[in-house]
């Protein structure tokens, strides 16, 4: 198993009033998973993921991720959690514009500290599996957003982690683009790799293996 | 990994040339600021110490009272305290300088200045011969030492040592020694030394040995490391003033030692060597230096978070995809030291550039050579702390960025940050207000100096000194003088009551209380005095042809005051000033007769038809024909001396000119200081503008004019501003009047003076605020909303 979620509850409060954004949440993700998550503006989708991800935290419950318990995790420790087998991937990309795309996707190779030689077989490899040798050399603002994404997607699996987690991944690109990505997801997971998806589309949710709905922060 | 950020750096830098530049130029403004302030200050703290003694000479001086402490001591005392005080292995006396003719192989120079030293200078002080033997170079009367520059100016090519000079057109001293050109940075400074055995065939004070007269310069080698805490000196000083009191039990005199390297910058005695410097300007100019530095960094740190809403993207990223917090603070912080090292690049152009203005400005000899260790040190360490200064809030700041927060959505700044950064901005404003009212105040100082009425009418007074065969014809001169028109407005006096420096205690009058000790300056003038110098009296008469042999007398209203008497009063009192009694026959209104630091002392005149100097008052306009009538009637009289002539006003400005160097001094680096601020105000409206980019467009598109929206955008600058000036306002007025307080005569701080300042502040303020804020609410909103 690859990860865990007991009775996750997360709230804020606001004027004496304690809102819920998820209530009860129950999940196990079993490895080689391509899960989609649905549900309307507001129901917490994001949260989830962010809660998944380990980019936010939660106030009460139990998270379990390869046996290590992350609800007792300091936040120096949950962080090199994440960053060792977790990937993100944005609806907005978020490519560091200053860069050129070789650059972006060696960075995270970077602060893991791999030499220059791998680090450059590495991207390479990565840069010929996507079909974007080309574009190498070019800055974010070049590319088009279906490119983009695809450097973004590059990017998160370039050290090799064991999940995946789109927040809308296709939620700015045109159709063909959104399908061409969605294909490229489908083949990774073929690959082996989990991916967790937030999704508005049910024909994207479609590609996945199983699809969970929240509403209002619950799992229905 | 180093690679990476220095490209991002580099990028970004390049994207965002016109923050770079900000940043650059203000950074490089500041740091070449401070290091010519640091320049100054260096050399103003290196006076002396290139002496091998420096720590084990002291000067002795002389305290005759609260208001009088002199540079001077008596030239018996000065040589046999050595011999008594076992600490003190030996004794040097210098005399004033003085100027001379010399003359050289019938070529004639005026030189100045030149100093008679006993025999042992050389050995005490390090001034190291290029040509002859240091130990006997002074032995001989006639012997003479010269600095290199004045042997190249004399002889030439020429080999000096064991040539001959002719001075004053008397005596021959043959060359004993070629010195090397004596340092800037020394408090003592001449062109040729004589030896004090010369002068002892004539001066009386040498000759008998005196203790009671006061005009030499002492200074006292100790024993090595006999002298090692203030209160060895302690012990010493009460030692040396035992002996006095002894010697001398009818004077209430007490001495003081002066350490070598004191000398240039705390020394506020009268009768001291010209050109000293002061040390309340060196603290000011050493904080001045370090406040600009900051000023500089601030503006960094202001135009840093003034990017951060466009970096947070790149942090929240980093983060996600690895970064830990230190590799993001090490990251902001190699980007503010690769800034402040290009700064400091620059900086060193700027201050190559501008040294030799500066030097002009400074009346200095600075030097900045990079071959120089120390000088690397220095400027690395500036250029690291600037660096780290600037950087650690950005670095700080950007690197506490949540993730989540900055890549779902806007950035929400702390109330903590806008707290820290509004410290920032009103910190740039206290400096401003502050240097504005210091401006302000300096400059209506050094204008109620230049225009104070001192009691006496200043303007086309030009004076001639006796010089050789002059002085024994005063009879002839006076004749001379009095026949043409031009010239015959004149005076002939021993002194200019420009800086009186004679006093003495030897004054009895009735009533006078024996205990009592008053220092009485006097002036020797004839009978034209108080005409040519349109002085006026409060009452009685000047003087008139007995004058002279009734030893009659006039004092000022102050003397008149401390005597117990009034200017209706004291006239026709009997006054024994030196032993010669006589009349007060009237009382001359208060004038100022030293610099304006100093309040108006007692003053007594006598009256002698011969002086040293003569005082010729020039009709409006003619002062040009009238100084070739000297030139005429001097070259008849005294042919063998060229005509050597000042103006009063000219040696009045003179006295302050080391006010003016630093007024102006202080301006300039104000109006810069201001300037980097500016531009750290600029960048900071921007960054401002920037948040409530949004904002801006909602109100638009709700019906909000582009006036009201400047002013929105402006109001919260100027609480700053108020603020600000809340805070300047104590701190000024005490830094002021400190300054102030050096002057016994000086103006009041207006309370304009403070408005004047903060309206300037708030003016400046507004205005560069006003750019950023006018263009953003004259932008679209469509723009505005749409790049959500």
């Amino acid at each position: 198993m690859l990860l865990q979620l007991n009775n996750i509850f997360k709230w804020v409060n606001s004027g004496g009033q304690r809102i819920f954004l998820l209530k009860d949440i129950n999940l196990n993700v079993e490895e080689g998973e391509f899960i989609s998550i649905m549900g309307p503006s507001g129901s917490g989708k994001s949260t989830l993921l962010n809660v998944i991800g380990m980019l936010d935290g939660f106030d009460e419950g139990e998270y379990h991720f390869l046996h290590e318990s992350v609800h007792s995790l300091k936040e120096k420790h949950r962080a090199n959690l994440y960053k060792e087998y977790i990937g993100f991937v944005f609806q907005s990309y978020h490519l560091l514009d200053e860069l050129t795309v070789k650059e972006n996707l060696e960075m995270p190779l970077l602060y893991k500290k791999f030499k220059g030689s791998e680090r450059k077989a590495m991207v390479a490899d990565m840069l010929d599996r996507f079909n974007i040798v080309g574009k190498k050399d070019l800055f974010p603002a070049q590319l088009s957003g279906g490119q983009q994404q695809l450097v973004g997607i590059a990017r998160a699996l370039i050290s090799s982690p064991k999940l995946i987690l789109a927040d809308e991944p296709t939620g700015n690109l045109n159709s063909k683009q959104g399908e061409e990505i969605m294909e490229l997801f489908k083949q990774l997971n073929d690959e082996g790799v989990t991916i967790i998806q937030v999704t508005h589309s049910e024909k994207n949710a479609e590609y996945g293996s199983r699809i969970i709905n929240l509403l209002d922060g619950r799992m229905v | 990994m180093l690679k990476n950020h220095i490209k991002i750096a580099w990028r970004n830098f390049i994207q965002h040339k016109w923050y770079s530049l900000l940043n650059l130029g203000g950074l490089a403004i500041g740091m070449a600021c401070s290091i010519l302030i640091l320049l100054w200050v260096q050399n103003e703290s290196s006076y002396d110490t290139f002496h091998t003694n420096s720590d084990d000479i002291y000067r002795l001086t002389a305290i005759a009272n609260e208001d009088f402490k002199a540079a001077v001591s008596p030239a018996g005392m000065i040589e046999q305290i050595p011999h008594q005080v076992s600490e003190i292995t030996s004794s040097l006396r210098l005399s004033a300088p003085f100027e001379a003719l010399v003359e050289i192989d019938n070529q004639k120079f005026k030189e100045e200045p030149i100093f008679y030293a006993d025999s042992n200078f050389l050995d005490m002080f390090t001034f190291p011969l290029i040509e002859g033997n240091a130990t006997t170079a002074l032995a001989k009367p006639d012997g003479i030492l010269i600095t290199e520059k004045t042997a190249k100016k004399f002889f030439g090519s020429e080999k000096a040592l064991g040539k001959t000079i002719k001075i004053d057109n008397r005596d021959i001293f043959t060359v004993t020694g070629v010195m090397a050109d004596v340092p800037p940075n020394s408090h003592l400074q001449f062109n040729m030394i004589i030896p004090m055995a010369y002068l002892a065939k004539t001066d009386n004070d040498l000759i008998n040995k005196v203790w009671d007269s006061f005009n030499f310069y002492g200074y006292f080698q100790f024993e090595k490391g006999a002298i090692s805490s203030q209160d060895d000196v302690t012990i010493v000083t009460e030692k040396i003033n035992q002996i006095y009191a002894k010697r001398q039990p009818e004077f209430v005199i007490t001495f003081n030692l002066q350490a070598l390297k004191d000398i240039h910058l705390k020394s506020n005695l009268q009768i001291d060597l010209p050109g000293h410097g002061n040390v309340l300007y060196v603290n000011i100019f050493f904080i001045a230096a370090f406040i600009i530095l900051i000023v500089a960094c601030i503006n960094y740190m202001n135009l840093a978070t003034a990017r951060s809403a466009r970096r947070a993207k790149e942090v929240g990223l980093r983060k996600v995809i690895g970064a830990g917090r230190r590799q993001l603070i090490f990251q902001f912080l190699g980007e503010s030291l690769m800034i402040s090292f290009i700064s400091l690049i620059l900086a060193v152009g700027i201050v190559y550039l501008f040294l030799p203005a500066f030097n002009n400005l400074a009346q200095k000899e600075l030097l900045f050579s990079l071959g120089n260790n120390n000088l690397w040190i220095s400027l690395l360490a500036i250029a690291l702390i600037t660096g780290l200064i600037s950087g650690s809030y950005p670095a700080l700041f950007l690197s506490g960025f949540k993730p989540i927060k900055v890549l779902k959505g806007r950035l929400k700044l702390s109330k903590y940050n806008l707290v820290f950064r509004n410290g920032l901005v009103i910190t740039q404003f206290v400096v401003s207000v502050l240097l504005l009212i210091g401006t302000m105040v300096i400059y209506n100082q050094l204008n109620f100096i230049k225009n104070k009425n001192l009691g006496y009418d200043k303007s086309n007074l030009i004076y001639v000194p006796m010089e050789g065969e002059m002085w024994g014809k005063q009879e002839a001169l006076r004749s001379a003088l009095s026949q043409n028109p031009l010239t015959s407005d004149f005076s002939i006096v021993t002194d200019l009551p420009t800086n009186l420096i004679t006093g003495d205690f030897d004054i009895h009058w009735d009533g006078k209380d024996p205990d009592s000790q008053v220092l009485f300056p006097n002036l020797v003038t004839d009978q034209n005095f108080l005409d040519v110098f349109q002085m006026k009296l409060a009452n009685g008469r000047g003087f008139s042809k007995t004058s002279s042999k009734n030893n009659d007398y006039l004092i000022n209203e102050t003397a008149a005051g401390i005597m117990g008497y009034n200017a209706e009063t004291a006239l026709g009192k009997s006054l024994t000033f030196r032993g010669d009694k006589g009349t007060i026959i009237g009382v001359v209104k208060d004038f100022n007769y030293k610099p304006l630091q100093y309040a108006i002392e007692p003053l007594l005149m006598q009256n002698r038809e011969f002086g040293s100097i003569a005082v010729i008052k020039a009709a409006p306009k003619t002062t040009e024909s009238t100084i070739a009538a000297l030139e005429n009637i001097y070259g008849r009289l005294n042919p063998a001396y060229p005509l050597s002539y000042n103006f009063v006003d000219g040696d009045l400005d003179a006295q302050y000119l080391g006010e003016q160097r630093m007024g102006t001094i202080f301006n300039v680096f104000a109006l810069l200081a201001i300037f980097i601020s500016c531009m750290g105000l600029y960048g900071l409206s921007a960054f401002m503008t920037e948040q409530r980019f949004k904002e801006i467009g909602i109100r638009k598109v709700l019906g909000a004019s582009a006036v009201r929206l400047v002013n929105m955008l402006s109001k919260d600058f100027l609480k700053l501003v108020f603020i600000a000036f809340i805070i300047a306002i104590p701190i000024a007025w005490f830094g002021m009047n400190k300054w102030l307080q050096e002057f016994a005569f000086h103006v009041e701080i207006q309370w304009w003076v403070y408005l004047a300042a903060g309206f300037t502040v708030l003016f400046i303020a507004l205005s560069t605020v006003s750019f950023q804020s006018i263009r953003a609410s004259l932008a679209s909103p469509v723009k505005s909303l749409r790049a959500e």
